[in-house]
């Protein structure tokens, strides 16, 4: 099945590379599966629980969830980037279920290891935030990093499914619904036994001070003549002045979410780097 | 011996007249009439010369016999004045009363009356200056009591076990000094300022050689002259206000002790310009501002002592014991302030430490489980 499916797309893609984006465009066919590996990177076995999985996933939420593996975009066009094959793609194919085409699609690009991670369609974008989106990225990409394939996959479906069931609950995984996992445990558990015992030293060291208020004075301010205070000398000079230069090194992604989906002028969101 | 110790009595009834601080009169609890100090001065004028001289008297002819080598047994008994008593007889009763060296007015443990010795302050003994007492000791008390309050770690037993050894009104002899600190500091400081332009973030860092000199004047610093009492706690009292000092006179004194000074004013002085130089340091420092950060490079100061007071403060001190030790407490016998160090009970220090830690440790859990 998975060599039948991948000699399908294989074929589809070479009309693609061959025919120009043009022709594509006018051919408007369907892909016949959710997870499209021609990379290889599974097996028949695993491609098989993928491919069910994200089936089941899609059509529970109305929402298709997909995977495309490749060895390198850039064979199938002059695309610039990850993301603008991806976004063709998922129109060249039709993607996407109902009237708004709602689905998120996961390409890997085996050449570099580029992935894109987009969503389209008003339902998804509810459903995976730029957050939610973020979210689910972290529990893929370290699978990834590993060349654990199939685990990557895997962990990538179950999170859509986790995303869209919270949307289904009109209670979408965003940045005010999970401050709290911002908060390592650790740091936690820290906050939890640290800041009581210092507010109470602090608290209990202030009374016991209170207890003992004998001390030296070691000021006599009550004790300067009104008006007694003179400068002779008050001198300010300036000696020199350096300048430094430094390169402000910024993340590929900006991980300050402010809530909410950030969608293009092509009707996508989403993003793309490296794994 | 006699002679150089009086008491102030009543003109009316003979009885003995004390010091009330609140009417600022004399008062014979006898008759109740009341005086002036003014009128009792006068009255006494020539009684307190005579005791005086009969103390001046007594010391030269102390000191002749010191240079005989014939002491009888008599003088040996009266070696106990070397080692710091002093002996007289009250005049009220004839009792033998034996004073510290440096008690300058107390009462006689059998009848209760005031006596003053004049003696211990002619010459450079004599104050300038005399506070007196506004606060009584029944406020002193009160004041104790009040001074309990809102103590949160004082043992529970402590307040109510404990009993008042001791309470006495004392004068207090401190040296006031007038002196001017001459400062010059200086120090290198920087102004830092940062802007981002484009993806750098440009930092310009301007480095100044600051200076600054300059006078403080200060007036009438007090220090404590009794080694008797804790400077800590002499310290702990103040201030006083000075614009009701008086003019030396004894007739403020039936009533309360008086000590005359044991520590001189040059050993007192040696704290006195540490709190001027101190003091004059943090005013220069205080200037210096506007910067990111300033570090000392030179800081001098030089005291200039200046026009040097004695005068006697009022001050009601207050002993307790509890547990086999004693707590000494202080207050101001003019403004009231009240001072003293007091026991801490660790069982509540640890309670109060735990009554703190564990609900605000179950707040944080409920407030991090729902963020």
């Amino acid at each position: 099945m998975k060599k039948l499916f991948s000699l399908t797309l294989i074929l589809l893609l070479a009309i693609m590379m061959l025919s120009g984006a043009s022709a594509m465009a006018e051919s408007m066919q369907e892909l016949p599966y959710y997870v499209s590996d021609t990379a290889g990177l599974t097996s028949s076995d695993q491609w098989q629980k993928l491919e069910s999985a994200a089936e089941s996933v899609s059509e529970r939420y109305g929402c298709g969830v997909y995977v495309v593996t490749l060895q390198d975009f850039r064979d199938y066009g002059s695309y610039s980037s990850i993301r603008t094959f991806s976004e063709d793609f998922y129109n060249r194919y039709r993607m996407g279920i109902g009237q708004n085409r709602n689905g998120i699609l996961l390409v890997l690009s085996m050449a570099e290891r580029d992935y894109c991670l987009i969503a389209y369609g008003s339902d998804a974008h509810y459903a995976f935030t730029d957050y939610g989106k973020e979210v689910l990225e972290n529990g893929f990409l370290d699978d990834f990093r590993r060349n654990d394939w199939n685990a990557g996959f895997a962990d990538y479906i179950s999170g859509c499914e986790q995303l869209l069931a919270r949307a289904a609950e009109g209670n979408p995984v965003d940045v005010q619904m999970n401050s709290r996992s911002v908060i390592p445990s650790e740091l936690s558990t820290g906050i939890i036994i640290g800041v009581p015992l210092l507010v109470s030293f602090g608290a209990c060291e202030g009374m016991r001070r209170r207890m003992k208020p004998v001390k030296p004075q070691s000021r006599a301010d009550e004790y300067i003549v009104p008006g007694g205070i003179h400068f002779s000398l008050k001198r300010d000079v300036f000696l020199n002045r350096t300048v430094s230069r430094t390169v402000i090194r910024t993340e590929n992604r900006d991980s300050s979410f402010h809530g909410g989906t950030t969608v293009n002028s092509g009707g996508f969101s989403g993003h793309s780097g490296k794994f | 011996m006699a002679s150089q110790i009086t008491n102030y009595q009543c003109p009316s009834c003979t009885g003995p007249l004390r010091f009330d601080g609140a009417s600022g009169k004399l008062q014979c609890d006898y008759c109740g009439s009341s005086f002036t100090t003014a009128e009792i001065e006068k009255i006494y004028k020539d009684k307190l010369e005579q005791a005086e001289q009969a103390a001046i008297d007594e010391t030269a002819a102390a000191a002749t016999q010191m240079q005989e080598s014939d002491e009888n047994a008599e003088e040996q008994f009266w070696d106990a004045e070397q080692e710091g008593m002093k002996i007289y007889n009250c005049p009220s009763c004839g009792a033998q009363l034996v004073f510290d060296a440096t008690t300058a007015a107390g009462s006689c443990p059998y009848c209760g009356n005031p006596s003053i010795v004049p003696g211990q302050f002619h010459g450079m003994l004599r104050p300038d200056y005399i506070l007196p007492f506004k606060l009584s000791k029944e406020q002193a008390v009160a004041s104790l009591k009040n001074y309990y309050r809102g103590k949160k770690l004082l043992p529970k037993e402590f307040s109510s076990e404990n009993h008042l050894e001791e309470i006495k009104g004392v004068y207090v002899p401190f040296w006031l000094f007038d002196e001017t600190a001459v400062a010059d500091t200086s120090y290198q400081a920087t102004r830092v300022n940062s802007v981002t332009h484009g993806n750098e973030l440009i930092t310009t860092t301007e480095y100044f050689d600051v200076r600054r000199a300059g006078t403080v004047r200060f007036t009438r610093i007090p220090a404590d002259g009794s080694k008797k009492m804790p400077d800590e706690l002499m310290d702990s009292i103040e201030p006083f206000d000075y614009s009701e000092l008086k003019p030396f006179s004894t007739a403020y004194m039936p009533g309360f002790m008086a000590d005359i000074y044991d520590v001189d004013d040059r050993e007192s002085f040696e704290r006195v310009q540490k709190r001027g130089s101190q003091t004059a340091l943090e005013i220069m420092d205080s200037t210096v501002s506007g910067y990111s950060s300033v570090i000392p490079k030179q800081r001098e100061v030089h005291i200039h002592r200046e026009r040097t007071s004695y005068a006697l403060l009022p001050v009601w001190m207050l002993s307790t014991r509890w547990k086999n030790q004693n707590f000494i407490f202080a207050m101001n016998g003019q403004t009231g302030k009240f001072i003293g160090d007091l026991p801490v009970s660790m069982g509540r220090y640890f309670g109060w430490f735990a009554g703190i830690a564990l609900p605000l440790a179950a707040v944080l859990t409920v407030l991090l489980k729902f963020m």
